[in-house]
């Protein structure tokens, strides 16, 4: 079973001296996150995020389907990650790794249990039938910052998501099809944002969105998720110990970066629904000539 | 034939994989992405092939988790591989492949509610997709093959039209769809046919698919091969699937790779 | 058991039974070169083994069936359950005995009508059948029943059931073969009831589907698994009788009779048979003096021993209903090497037009006995 290449002592202590001097390998700022890209597929929920190297690709499908049976007025919103070979020989399909174990279950604190998708707006007939949402998060090139790119991957993806419009009558429900009637986006209570932060030198040194060798040498880390105003959810999952203020001070960076964040991703869904409104006007056009 | 909108092809499009390659079918269908990992130690001792290469596909849809259908999938791309993989190079090893589908045509007449690629739908437009990233992934990460494999989807229209990469609306309406893989010394190495059709549609289909992987071909006694309208500034007729793997090899090799 | 040697015997010969597992593909170019070639089990390349079928031999199945061929032995059953269309989640209101067209009508392929009248009146299914959108027929085969020494009992299934499955369930959907009018209970409530102000009215409501669940085990495994599946499907879904049913307003659910006399067969579309092949090429250091040539043939309906003797495999299904030289195919695969090719597929029609007829042969003194 290949594993992954464990970080070498000298380039161990490059990276920890440099920091003593507050310089980054890649010369950026110690709260500077990387290069941040967001491309949207033609399809609706498609998106493929890239920070520096990493890239995330998240699909959302909606399926209609029976509701729990102890949440009966809910929908049904699952995130399913899988960290495949694509991303780097040391995963293998089946077997999970720590590494999948802990982002797996950030994304549920972070996304699922915020509410930051409204499942009580997926119901359809309360008991009988509800939308079934699923994304689907496909790591394809594991650089550091795969909880922070998967999260901003996935809200993205539902925001830009949009699922047939039902029409309830009764006990007959109708479910259009996309060509129908204009599809309907998804409810989003708020627009959470994972930040990671690790930490360096007994907690003297702290740094925003690691690559992966800042990830193997780093002490400690601590994930906060972030929405526009509010602090979602706090993981600090072992490591050393790291002094409360220090901790403190992180969550007025995550805040500020939180927002600047989610303005970027909804400056890059504006550009994408102006797009797609060409494309639109465009195809009215050529229908009236046929005619 | 020419293609409207042909399909493309980039590689080294990942960067922590050996190798790996973007395909994109005709008129913008499927998009697969091509993770590949070689050599690499078999995992299951008993998985390994004390003279050749063991060679692993794994194929991941782009919404939900792989089930029958892709099981099935990997294993003809496996066996497609295996006629050309020459494995006697790298024993006791394996050659992992990661096909990662990252964009489908969206069906907008499909019934509201219903996810699109369930099992009982047709695997054949996927297929050939899967097939061409696979060997580009192949070529990207340095396997070594004795020819280059290539494969083409045809769909026969009720009326006998036929249609080289047919769109999703296109598909539904066609009375069968045919997947065809030739390799570069024009074998044919895979044939996947379903539908209703008769043996003249067939090879019709069969010329139609081999015209679209390979082009026209002159092969002269020497062995050299010459080719017809490889016109690549005018991007007019000539441009079949060999035609753009050969170009994505030069877009990677000379001008010195994206690293 | 090879006998012990001597050291002073001068020619040490191999028992013939030690042959088959020594060297497989010594053993078969050995038969194959011969000329007429010839296969072990005394077959031509071409000829394929005869077929049994037993049908109706399960007594709580609707429909059943047992088919060998050689050493291959499969049994299906045929189980029909009520699915009402309330525990359908994406079930959309359509009139009646309509199939979904969301957008504009289909162009019906009117190349392939059958000559039975009764082909002309029932359309093709249209874009999305309710028999693929709600899996109103599911296949099952389950070879992990110790059938051969490469499937044990019990274990998960292997990539050679997966394969299978997915092919027959293929088949099942592109052929058409079963209609959705047969699987539909309709309710049409009495004139009587119709009452336009309160908005009732009498047109047909569609109200459950039959599903049909076809299971399918492998008891032996003799080469041509797929065959022998998709023979025994067939003729189990031939021999499947559904009980007459109806919607009871009062009681809100469905009913059946239990009279043997009103159930009703389903009326299948067309007769499609399988014909698997393996292409055989000697290895290299077989071949030895005449190593220069590059000699392959073509077996039709491998047995266990050829089938993993052959990197190369396919299957052709055809339908020859439509009378002689009107072969509709169905499905054609091939994967695993590069000997065959049109040609060769060519020649293979006429070979699986003739298993075609062996086949119908089979089932109408099986239907008939029965």
């Amino acid at each position: 079973m290949p594993r992954e290449v464990d970080i070498s002592n000298i380039e161990r202590n490059f990276i920890l001296q440099a920091l003593e001097q507050d310089v980054r390998v890649d010369g950026r700022r110690l709260d500077q996150f990387r290069d941040l890209d967001l491309e949207f597929g033609l399809e609706y929920g498609t998106t493929t995020l890239r920070l520096g190297k990493t890239r995330v690709h998240v699909q959302i499908s909606a399926e209609v389907t029976k509701p729990l049976e102890e949440r009966k007025f809910e929908g049904i919103f699952t995130i399913v990650t899988e960290l495949s070979p694509i991303a780097s020989p040391a995963y293998e399909v089946g077997r999970f790794t720590e590494q999948e174990v802990i982002l797996s279950r950030l994304l549920e604190k972070a996304i699922r249990r915020s509410n930051a998708l409204d499942t009580e707006s997926l119901c359809i007939i309360a008991g009988a039938k509800c939308w079934s949402i699923r994304a689907d998060v496909h790591v394809l090139d594991s650089d550091g910052g795969l909880i922070d790119a998967s999260c901003i991957a996935i809200v993205a993806a539902l925001r830009h998501f949009r699922r047939p419009d039902v029409s309830v009558d009764g006990e007959n429900v109708t479910i259009y099809t996309m060509a129908e009637r204009v599809p309907v986006p998804l409810s989003m209570m708020h627009n959470p944002v994972c930040i990671t932060f690790s930490f360096y030198h007994d907690g003297e040194t702290v740094l925003l969105d690691a690559t992966r060798s800042e990830e193997q040498v780093r002490e400690a880390e601590m994930v906060l998720t972030v929405n526009d105003f509010e602090l979602c959810q706090v993981a600090k999952l072992g490591g050393n110990a790291i002094d409360a203020l220090v901790l403190l001070k992180c969550t007025s960076t995550a805040l500020a970066k939180g927002k600047e964040i989610n303005g970027f991703v909804a400056k890059k869904l504006a550009e994408d629904a102006t797009k797609r409104d060409i494309g639109g006007l465009i195809a009215e056009l050529r229908a009236e000539n046929e005619r | 034939m020419a293609l409207t909108e042909p399909p493309k092809a980039i590689l080294h499009t990942l960067l922590k994989a050996d190798g790996s390659a973007t395909y994109t079918a005709p008129k913008n269908g499927y998009q697969v992405v091509a993770g590949v990992n070689y050599p690499v130690e078999v995992p299951y001792r008993s998985d390994e092939i004390p003279e050749s290469t063991f060679i692993e596909v794994n194929l991941r849809p782009h919404n939900g988790v792989g089930m029958v259908k892709e099981r099935h999938m990997e294993e003809l791309v496996t066996r497609t591989l295996q006629t050309i993989v020459l494995g006697d190079e790298t024993p006791r090893t394996m050659l992992q492949i990661t096909l990662q589908v990252v964009n489908v045509e969206s069906d907008e007449s499909l019934p509201g509610g219903v996810k699109g690629g369930g099992q009982g739908e047709t695997y054949l437009d996927l297929l050939a997709s899967a097939l061409n990233a696979a060997v580009l992934g192949c070529v990207d990460a340095g396997v070594q093959m004795k020819a280059i494999a290539g494969a083409a989807l045809v769909g026969i229209c009720p009326d006998g039209r036929m249609v080289v990469g047919p769109s999703v609306v296109q598909r539904k309406k066609c009375a069968s769809l045919h997947v065809f893989a030739f390799t570069s010394d024009s074998q044919t190495v895979l044939m996947e046919s379903e539908g209703k059709f008769t043996m003249d549609d067939w090879k019709q289909a069969e010329r139609a698919a081999r015209s679209a992987v390979l082009g026209s071909v002159n092969k002269q006694d020497n062995g050299d091969v010459t080719m017809n309208g490889t016109n690549i500034t005018s991007g007019s007729s000539g441009n079949c699937l060999l035609d753009v793997i050969r170009q994505a090899l030069e877009a990677r090799v000379i001008k010195g790779g994206n690293r | 058991m090879p006998s012990i040697i001597s050291p002073l015997s001068p020619d040490p010969s191999v028992p013939a039974s030690a042959m088959p597992l020594i060297s497989p593909n010594a053993l078969l170019y050995a038969h194959l070169k011969q000329s007429p070639p010839r296969r072990p089990s005394s077959r031509t390349p071409s000829e394929p083994r005869p077929i049994q079928l037993n049908v109706g031999s399960l007594a709580h199945c609707n429909g059943s069936s047992l088919v060998k061929i050689g050493a291959t032995t499969i049994v299906c059953g045929v189980r029909a359950e009520i699915l009402p269309v309330t525990e359908i989640p994406s079930f959309r209101i359509t009139k009646a005995g309509a199939s979904y067209t969301p957008t504009a009508p289909v162009v019906r392929d009117t190349r392939y009508q059958g000559d039975t009248e009764k082909d002309n009146k029932e359309e093709d299914e249209g874009e999305y059948s309710p028999i693929s959108l709600y899996n109103l027929v599911v296949p099952n085969i389950e070879l992990a029943t110790g059938c051969s020494p490469r499937h044990p009992a019990n274990a998960a299934p292997s990539t050679e059931a997966q394969s299978i499955s997915q092919r027959l369930l293929s088949l099942l959907h592109t052929s058409q073969l079963v209609r959705s009018s047969d699987l539909e209970i309709i309710y049409t409530p009495p004139a009587q009831a119709e009452d336009l102000e309160l908005g009732i009215d009498t047109d047909p409501q569609l109200k459950a589907y039959w599903t049909l669940y076809v299971d399918m085990m492998c008891i032996s495994h003799g080469g041509s698994v797929f065959d022998a599946a998709w023979l025994a499907l067939y003729a189990a879904l031939k021999d499947t009788i559904i009980p007459k049913s109806w919607w009871d307003a009062d009681l809100e659910q469905v009913l059946c009779s239990a009279e043997v006399a009103d159930a009703r067969k389903l009326s299948l579309r067309g007769i499609p048979v399988p014909s698997s092949f393996g292409v055989f090429v000697p290895e290299k250091r077989v071949l030895g003096q005449d190593g220069h040539q590059d000699p392959y043939w073509v077996l039709m309906d491998t047995d266990g021993f050829e089938e993993e003797a052959c990197a190369e495999t396919g299957c052709i299904t055809v339908d020859a209903g439509g009378g002689k030289g009107s072969s509709l195919i169905l499905r054609i695969e091939k994967n695993g090497g590069s000997n065959v090719g049109v040609e060769e597929m060519v020649n293979m029609v006429t070979l699986a037009e003739r298993r075609w007829q062996q086949w119908k042969t089979v089932l109408d003194a099986a239907l008939s006995n029965s």
